[in-house]
């Protein structure tokens, strides 16, 4: 009896997390990190640091740090701030030991209120004493131990509060930690997630949203789910048979404010299909793949000689891992006009 | 308030209130305190000569959270959180650390913030109390909410010692904050 009471608690309770995450709301799991708040850097801003007076870190450490300084910068995968250390000269300041401006369980924190101008940032120093433990940074240990932190994993994250990322949202099963290094939980040695010293995906896409990818043929963070357009255009859409048209297809995203400072960029280096049908007809076939211009970033082209009336469209299909969504022209109806006999134009070399 | 307040209830479904507080803390002091738990630090005591001119000079809100009974408030401890463009980063907080409370198996909680702001998103989650990583962690359902929004009502547990962890988001988007309580459902 106790038993089966017990069943039929754990299947209320069973229900009910499934209402959770179907109740969950907007704090969706596997989305870009949230903003943290304040003003954002200008683009590629290359921010300095300095060791707070009287507070500069152990080499280990101080290392440590400068590593994902760099970690930060090198895989950023966007517009977003770089660091590098200074000796002297710069407004913002790291700090190792106390005074912290973390709260009692924190082992670093980072505020970035002075924004576009100065941030700072804090380490709780090896062997601090806190209510769940004693502090263990992995680089600070002559033997590595399980439990300890990485201090260049959770500079990263540092870091990343600097550029105006919150903490990630997780599935409820934290089964999508990797997905970014700026987490809610603080891993130790040896639980997956530990040792990271790249930007994640999510990370990359709030990177991506707030400050631009670095270049019209970079990918998408794969966090993404980015609207695209693809429009195409036809040299005459009236020809002889056999006459060259030239098809250019542009590729942007679209001007949705979702896609924040990603919105209306041109997207280059994909694979954009030219395709016709028959007027009226449902079925598409692929003609061949459009070559990026040389010229205008998010361009395509390709020249045909039509030998029948067809109606064209250009594809974009993204690429596995780039968070582009596909997105297809509207049709261009291009005319053959069949010619014998005199007056007719000579034939037109494709 | 102690760390160790452990709270009974009359029966099964008395009700229990899950208080998401924004404290209106002070500037973390070199101890690492929590000024508004008023509770003694076991923390390393800071070094008496360290400067102060770059930590924050005034009070600092933080996105704490509480567990209000009719018996009175349950302060939880504050890990990971985000406010007002600094954050600060903890681990998962172990279930002998952290302020203790007893429910039944068919409570629900109710999580509000104290200065009445509306709060957006909450995600909250448990881990039995011998998972000290949070290892393996489930979402703890989301009964409803408020009418004004101001509140959320959390639960049930299943019978056990649990590690209860709510991350709490304000609707202004200032900010939010993962609380910690360790729960024994009866």
């Amino acid at each position: 009896m106790i038993r089966h009471i017990r069943s039929n608690i754990y299947r209320s309770f069973l229900l009910g997390t499934l209402l959770t995450a179907i109740a969950a709301g907007s704090a969706t799991a596997h989305g870009p990190d949230p903003l943290l708040g304040g003003a954002l850097w200008a683009q590629d801003q290359a921010l300095t640091y300095q060791w707070r007076s009287n507070q500069a870190p152990p080499a280990w450490m101080a290392t440590a740090i400068d590593n994902a300084a760099a970690d930060a910068s090198l895989t950023r995968a966007s517009r977003a701030a770089t660091f590098a250390r200074v000796s002297t000269g710069s407004s913002s300041t790291i700090a190792y030991g106390e005074p912290t401006g973390c709260s009692s369980a924190g082992i670093a924190c980072a505020d970035r209120s002075g924004a576009p101008t100065s941030f700072r940032m804090w380490f709780r120093a090896q062997n601090y004493v806190f209510d769940w433990g004693t502090l263990r940074w992995c680089e600070g240990l002559a033997t590595i131990a399980k439990g300890c932190f990485d201090a260049e994993t959770i500079a990263l994250d540092e870091f990343g509060h600097i550029e105006d990322l919150n903490h990630h949202v997780n599935s409820s099963n934290n089964s999508d930690y990797l997905d970014a290094v700026v987490q809610t939980l603080s891993r130790t040695r040896p639980d997956t997630g530990w040792l990271v010293h790249r930007f994640a995906p999510c990370d990359v896409a709030r990177l991506q949203l707030e400050y631009d990818r670095q270049t019209a043929s970079a990918p998408f963070s794969s966090c993404l789910a980015i609207a695209t357009a693809t429009t195409l255009g036809a040299s005459s859409t009236s020809v002889w048979v056999g006459t060259a048209v030239k098809f250019t297809a542009t590729l942007k995203t679209t001007s949705a404010s979702a896609n924040r400072a990603l919105k209306s960029d041109p997207i280059s280096a994909r694979s954009v299909v030219l395709q016709r049908r028959v007027a009226g007809s449902t079925t598409w076939t692929n003609i061949g793949a459009m070559t990026p211009s040389g010229t205008t970033e998010g361009t395509y082209v390709l020249t045909v000689s039509p030998t029948a009336t067809y109606e064209w469209s250009a594809a974009f299909v993204p690429a596995t891992g780039d968070g582009a969504l596909k997105s297809i022209s509207g049709v261009i109806k291009v005319t053959v006009n069949g010619c014998s006999g005199t007056g007719c134009p000579s034939r037109v070399v494709e | 308030m102690t760390r160790d307040l452990n709270l009974a209830f009359a029966g099964p479904t008395a009700g229990v209130t899950l208080l998401a507080l924004v404290g209106l803390m002070g500037c973390t002091s070199a101890s690492g305190a929590q000024g508004t738990t008023g509770e003694m630090p076991r923390n390393t005591p800071a070094p008496a000569t360290a400067a102060l001119t770059d930590v924050p000079s005034k009070p600092v809100l933080r996105p704490l959270a509480e567990i209000v009974t009719a018996q009175g408030a349950v302060l939880g401890e504050l890990g990971s959180y985000a406010m007002d463009g600094a954050g600060g980063d903890a681990p998962w907080l172990p279930f002998s650390t952290i302020p203790s409370v007893e429910i039944g198996s068919t409570d629900t909680l109710q999580v509000r913030f104290a200065d009445s702001a509306a709060i957006g998103d909450v995600s909250t989650l448990f881990a039995a109390a011998a998972d000290t990583n949070g290892t393996h962690l489930h979402a703890v359902p989301v009964a409803d909410r408020s009418a004004d929004g101001s509140s959320v009502n959390v639960g049930p547990l299943p019978p056990g010692q649990w590690v209860l962890a709510a991350r709490i988001f304000r609707a202004d988007g200032r900010g939010d904050g993962m609380t910690y309580w360790a729960v024994t459902v009866r």
